[in-house]
């Protein structure tokens, strides 16, 4: 029976990761967060970033590749953001982070 | 945002509290009936489509307010749906709206845009976009209007100048700036 449970909790935790695509794209190294983003086609959506994550205390700066639509985020030292915040604060902005496939 | 075109003279103030929507207040100079209307506006974003590549929205957007010419005062009110799709080298909108001002002002206009940039800018950078954008207006005497216009943009501050090919032809004039 523990057999069974035990197949089915990891059949289970695939199909979740499938659906999920892998996970989100976000690479991280030491205080620098890579996201890659879906919808940034002007300057405008990379002001909007600038906005929502310039109130973020724990953030020191961020930049935006245009060509790539990648998004860097640098924290303050000691700093942190959890993936569930940085979807938050991506969504706020009006944009979504791509999927890793 | 300020706007100059063949029909009105317009001016909209609007704060946005969430990227799903904004508040503010829109003034309109009605040239041809020398009217103005004052108006609270309420934009919704209905949904954003975000892939790789381009951005897609559409919005919903109305006001409540009043109109006045020199001889009388009436409630005022409009509401329409705009779409656009735009890539970094492409555009494309179409918006309606209906206006209604008692015996002082009743429009339907709908606008289509299309729009190319000759080049693709880096963020930061003067992004230009050569632009034409044609215009339906039902109950007026300016029914069909016909605008090239070229849009410079940069950092946050955006401006459109054309020219109305109408049967009043006129300069256009339209320019944003995002706080």
């Amino acid at each position: 029976m523990k057999k069974i449970i035990l197949v089915l909790i990891v059949v289970f935790n695939m199909l979740a990761a499938s659906a999920n695509g892998g996970g989100l794209a976000i690479e991280r190294s030491g205080s620098q967060i890579e996201l890659h983003l879906l919808g940034i086609v002007c300057d405008f959506c990379a002001r909007a970033l600038e906005k929502v994550f310039g109130r973020q205390e724990e953030v020191k700066s961020i930049s935006v590749d245009l060509d790539t639509n990648i998004m860097i985020v640098n924290l303050k030292q000691g700093q942190n953001l959890s993936d569930q915040q940085l979807t938050k604060l991506i969504e706020d902005s009006g944009y979504k982070i791509e999927e890793k496939e | 945002m300020q706007q100059h075109n063949v029909m009105m003279d317009s001016s909209h103030i609007h704060f946005s509290p969430t990227a799903k929507y904004s508040v503010g207040y829109k003034f309109e100079r009605f040239r041809l009936q020398d009217a103005y209307s004052h108006a609270f506006q309420l934009n919704n974003l209905l949904h954003r489509f975000n892939h790789k590549g381009y951005q897609a929205n559409i919005y919903l957007k109305s006001g409540l307010g009043i109109a006045h010419n020199s001889d009388r005062v009436a409630p005022a009110l409009f509401s329409g749906i705009a779409m656009d799709w735009e890539t970094r080298r492409l555009f494309a909108s179409y918006s309606n709206r209906f206006y209604w001002a008692q015996d002082i002002q009743e429009y339907i206009n709908n606008s289509f845009r299309v729009g190319v940039a000759p080049y693709v800018g880096d963020y930061g950078d003067l992004h230009t976009w050569f632009m034409l954008q044609f215009d339906h207006n039902a109950f007026q005497d300016e029914e069909f209007i016909l605008t090239p216009l070229v849009r410079f943009f940069k950092s946050t501050f955006m401006l459109e100048i054309g020219y109305s090919f109408a049967q009043e032809d006129s300069m256009m004039a339209n320019f944003y700036i995002r706080l």
